[in-house]
């Protein structure tokens, strides 16, 4: 044969998927497609947009059994596309006399359901002519999926609301909602990978795959997905652990990986130029009691930087700054050195729960004692502790006429807090700006300290867009240089000037969240963005107070307003709320799911499918009444039942004499048993009688026992659905 | 006015055929002969015999020096003339070429100057075994004269009908390949033939051995040969003993239809083609010693039965795929007949 002829042998091709595949398919479609329009287009127009996929679906596969250019196809669909745009227009541009209103919906409805056909006749030619565009049609269901549950990203677990919201309300995290939304999204996706295919096919390996996916996500419905690198638990040391973290945290003030840590703390410079485009929260803090700052702005402390290694300051040895409390709790309260006058301050207790992790427990300054508690979701909070803060109460002005500095430190302690660089410019600029003090406050340490930071905030410019990371100084080149700079240039540059006028100061890193974007109530949402470094001072008799700069300048936009709604729920999923808040009756029970009875009934289901099937296996291989004729064909199908628990099954379209011939090795008596029951059935005038029957198939058993193994036969035996292939 | 020419009746000098093993040891006599003339060509022999006791004909299509001459001639020496008056001699070969005429195979009056009348005499169809050879080089006319012959067992000449023999017997063959100046079979000659077979070269083996058989003194064959009306007998034996349910016409007219939906037919299988299958299921049911015809036998020949009487669409050239794609879902219909009450 030449390959003319050859190729003029293949069948021609215009199969197509049979119809009730085509409806699956459709389905899908319309779920992806409500997903797509549902922040988009009115009710009216996204039913339209479904009609118009089936009416799309149906003219494609039209299309291909007529054999229609791809081509020819496409261009049509992008006609379809084109007009959609045209006539949406066109009904909104022209008085149709239907109202507003209803011109409205109408327009959106012929513009929404035009762009379907277009792009479903489109899809569907193109994956019916070449099978690897059925990938487009997967992407274009994932896509739907991903594109609505994007929004709960990076912690934003209230989004999408509509999803959230009832999900919270019934005591449902919606990640497991959305995980499970994942794995049927898989599944749905699959059935866009179909071909010609039968029903029973499609239906027994989507349950197959729902099975797997079900134990999968049993597997791991609990698992916390983050995109923090867990550096604990690899096996890392101390030290690299440090490294990896410390990488980590770099990038911490600018790019928002999500790593807790704010400012770096071995190089605070070397931080990006921009805010972060990304903004998550990274914790919660819960006040037990009403609170508000005197200034408007929560300092929440990580760590504290005194000691000066010759280019910034970094983290002291342990035997300072015993004031801060650098350590997670595990069993037992830490508390740190007393502040010295308790009625300058409010105890505030606080509850912090961490989404991400951070190297130092956040404390609303200054936390005295940080105990452990137990975390209320382990899914979505990686700590949990309480802190009890005393925040300065007392006015600032109050302040004047303390020393910084008590005598009763030791001169190394003295030292390390007026450590600053061996630059002469630091002492001369901090001269002239106290220089212009009124006489009487010439020597107050807190008046001083004013003076600077009224020069800072004065002459600064806040900007994130100079980091002056490559200078000798940093600090020096921003204060005697642009004086533009951001939190960490202020803070490091008001730091060595108190130092130079023997203010003990030091830098705390940590965020500081503004009270004016927030709208109430006692749970305050930390944000990756608030970030921050502020100077803190000593003051005699107070302690260390937040002496933060606020620069008049600036070019960053104003911060954003907090969400309200994620702010809450995270609220009150730290209070051990299930319902987050949503459920109307606040002490209502979630939803609960009986997997007991579920489980229960599966169990009584099967137990009573095996026992049903066996009875069934039982009677067919016992029963031997009736007729002659009957009771041949029940010793025939008996010993047919037999085959099929081994697995010998007759296959669709093979006649019995050559099922028989098949099995010629493993029995050779079937054969004559098949010719026995086929002289009964097709009416042979010399049937062999019954005995010889019994006899054949007394054979065929014995023959089965002696060619197959031992184990092969007792699984035939305990094989409960053979009879199900005996036809 | 028609006048008949008929040929004597059966006279009955042999056993009757009585039992199904009396029809299949006249079939297996045949067998043997034929095997022992034609090597490596059992499948073909048994459909030849299909055919025969079918009351069918053949259409072999297939190379020259393939052995279908010598298959004919083996079959044709295998039956005894037990109607010497007759004046049918067991086998005739007739070459088709294009300038045949009609009557160089049906026969031809002759003036007889002794009784100043025409006669009839008779042409080469008049024998049991007739071996058309290269019927598609002869000209529609004198295929249609044949195919008279071969629906009809009679032939018209100057409207006068001649009978031909009960069993006659017809084995055509044609060059697949070889279509230069042919004249091909229309379809409706095509569907009255009861098979066409496609036969394929021999095997390693039997080549080997007919070389080697060449030449040497070939001692005449011993084996026993059969009565004509032996054949003829049997024939009516087979069809009237052995059961055809109304199972296997149903899946008959499944196979049918199911073909005639094809999309690549445009001209599906004869309602002819249907009748004409049974009784060569019945011959190959009794070849397989049943007196039922089962399954097996549609399969086994469903296609030499089917694949001949297909018009396709153009671009599609093998008509086997169809009927085989035919088969299964038919088959199973009739197969799970058998366990139902």
């Amino acid at each position: 044969m030449n390959a003319r002829a050859a190729i003029a042998q293949e069948p021609l091709r215009h199969e197509v998927e049979s119809l009730p595949v085509l409806f699956a398919k459709w389905l899908v479609y319309g779920a992806a497609v409500v997903l797509y329009l549902l922040p988009l287009a009115t009710e009216q127009a996204i039913g339209a947009s479904i009609g118009a996929l089936a009416v799309g679906m149906l003219l494609a596969r039209f299309a291909h059994t007529r054999a229609l250019r791809l081509p020819v196809t496409l261009v049509l669909a992008g006609l379809c596309v084109l007009l959609a745009f045209v006539a949406g227009q066109w009904l909104l541009d022209t008085s149709t006399g239907f109202g507003s209103r209803l011109t409205l919906i109408l327009s959106d409805a012929v513009f929404f359901s035009l762009l379907s056909l277009g792009m479903i006749v489109a899809l569907r030619s193109l994956s019916m002519r070449a099978r690897v565009f059925s990938v487009l049609e997967v992407a274009f269901v994932v896509g739907a999926v991903a594109y609505t549950f994007v929004g709960h990203r990076n912690h934003m677990i209230h989004r999408p609301r509509f999803l959230s919201d009832w999900a919270w309300s019934n005591g449902w995290d919606p990640q497991m909602l959305l995980q499970a939304f994942g794995v049927v999204a898989v599944l749905a996706s699959l059935v866009m990978l179909l071909r010609v295919q039968s029903v029973f096919k499609l239906i027994l390996s989507a349950l197959t795959l729902l099975l797997v996916a079900a134990l999968f996500f049993l597997y791991a419905k609990d698992v916390r997905i983050d995109q923090d690198v867990d550096t604990n638990g690899l096996g890392l040391t101390d030290q690299e652990q440090k490294d990896k973290g410390d990488k980590g945290r770099g990038g911490q003030d600018g790019d928002g990986d999500g790593n807790g840590g704010g400012v770096n703390q071995d190089n605070p410079y070397n931080t990006p130029s921009s805010a972060p485009d990304i903004v998550v929260p990274v914790a919660i803090a819960v006040f037990h009691d009403d609170y508000e700052p005197k200034g408007g702005l929560y300092y929440f402390r990580q760590q504290v930087l005194s000691r000066y290694n010759g280019h910034h300051l970094v983290v002291a040895g342990s035997d300072t700054d015993q004031d801060v409390i650098t350590e997670f709790p595990q069993n037992e309260t830490l508390s740190a050195e007393p502040v010295q006058v308790m009625d300058a301050h409010l105890q505030v207790p606080t509850s912090m729960f961490l989404l991400v992790d951070h190297p130092q427990p956040l404390a609303l300054t200054n936390s005295v004692s940080v105990s452990p508690l137990e975390n209320p979701n382990p899914r979505h909070f990686v700590s949990a502790y309480g802190v009890v803060s005393y925040t300065l109460s007392m006015d600032y002005d109050r302040l004047l006429g303390r020393r910084s500095i008590p005598d009763s430190w030791a001169p190394e302690k003295k030292a390390h807090y007026l450590e600053l660089p061996d630059d002469p410019r630091y002492k001369a600029l901090s001269d002239i700006i106290v220089r212009d003090l009124d006489p009487r406050f010439a020597q107050d340490d807190v008046m001083k300290a004013f003076a600077i930071k009224r020069y800072l905030e004065k002459q600064g410019f806040y900007t994130r867009k100079e980091n002056h990371e490559d200078a000798v100084d940093p600090a020096a080149d921003f204060l005697f240089g642009s004086m533009r700079g951001y939190c960490v240039h202020f803070a490091h540059a008001a730091t060595f000037l108190f130092r130079s006028q023997g203010i003990a100061a030091r830098v705390a890193l940590g965020y500081a969240v503004d009270n004016q974007y927030r709208t109430g109530g006692s749970t305050v949402m930390i944000l990756n963005d608030r970030a921050h470094a502020w100077p803190e001072i000593f003051i005699e008799g107070v302690g260390w107070i937040t002496f933060d700069i606020y620069p008049e300048q600036s070019d960053e936009p104003p911060g954003r307003i907090v969400d309200q709604d994620l702010e809450s729920v995270l609220g009150e999923l730290a209070r051990n709320d299930k319902t987050a808040g949503k459920a109307a009756d606040p002490d209502s029970k979630p939803l609960e799911i009986p997997w007991r009875a579920i489980w229960l009934g599966f169990l009584v289901a099967l137990a009573a499918f095996l026992a049903l099937a066996y009875l069934i296996k039982a009677f067919r291989r016992l029963m031997r009444f009736g007729s002659a004729f009957k009771v041949q064909r029940r010793i025939f199908v008996a010993t047919l039942d037999g085959l099929g628990d081994l697995g010998f099954i007759r296959e669709e379209g093979e006649t019995r004499e050559r099922y028989a011939r098949r099995l010629q090795d493993l029995s050779p008596s079937l054969a004559g048993l098949t010719d026995a029951h086929l002289a009964w059935a097709f009416g042979s005038a010399s049937r062999p009688d019954l005995e010889q029957t019994r006899a054949l198939s007394r054979k065929v058993r014995e023959e089965l026992a002696k060619n197959l193994p031992l184990w092969r036969r007792v699984a035939g035996w305990i094989n409960p659905v053979g009879w199900w292939f005996t036809r | 006015m028609f006048e008949t020419n008929d040929p004597t009746p059966d006279t009955r000098e042999h056993q009757p055929i009585d039992s199904m093993e009396g029809a299949r040891a006249v079939a297996e006599k045949l067998r043997a002969r034929m095997r022992h003339d034609v090597m490596g060509r059992d499948e073909v022999i048994e459909l030849v015999l299909v055919a025969l006791f079918g009351d069918g004909h053949l259409l072999l299509e297939d190379y020259p020096g393939s052995g279908k001459t010598t298959l004919a001639k083996a079959l044709g020496n295998a039956i005894i003339d037990d109607l010497p008056d007759d004046e049918i001699p067991d086998f005739r070969r007739i070459q088709f070429t294009p300038d045949l005429l009609p009557s160089d195979v049906t026969g031809v009056m002759v003036f007889d100057t002794d009784s100043n009348t025409f006669h009839f005499r008779r042409g080469p169809v008049f024998a049991y075994v007739v071996l058309v050879d290269e019927i598609n080089r002869t000209s529609p006319k004198v295929q249609s004269a044949l195919l008279e012959a071969m629906a009809e067992k009679q032939v018209t000449v100057d409207n006068v009908s001649h009978r031909l023999d009960e069993l006659f017997f017809v084995i055509a063959t044609q060059n697949p390949l070889d279509s230069i100046g042919t004249y091909p079979l229309p379809l409706a000659q095509l569907d009255r033939f009861l098979f066409k077979i496609r036969m394929e070269h021999v095997n390693r083996a039997a080549e080997l051995e007919i070389l080697e058989s060449w030449g040497k003194p070939r001692k005449a064959c011993t084996l026993p040969s059969v009565n004509r009306g032996d054949v003829v007998e049997a024939r009516h034996f087979i069809r009237h003993n052995v059961r055809v349910t109304k199972s296997i016409h149903e899946c008959l007219v499944d196979i049918a239809q199911t073909i005639r939906d094809d999309r690549r037919c445009t001209q599906g299988v004869s309602t002819r083609s249907l009748v004409l299958a049974i009784p060569a299921l019945q011959t190959l049911a009794m070849l397989r010693g049943r007196d039922y015809v089962s399954p097996d036998d549609i399969e086994h020949l469903a296609v030499p039965l089917f694949q001949h009487r297909l018009a396709l669409v153009p671009g599609v050239s093998n008509p086997t795929d169809i009927v085989r794609a035919a088969l299964p879902k038919a088959l199973e219909t009739l197969s799970r007949t058998t366990l139902r009450a």
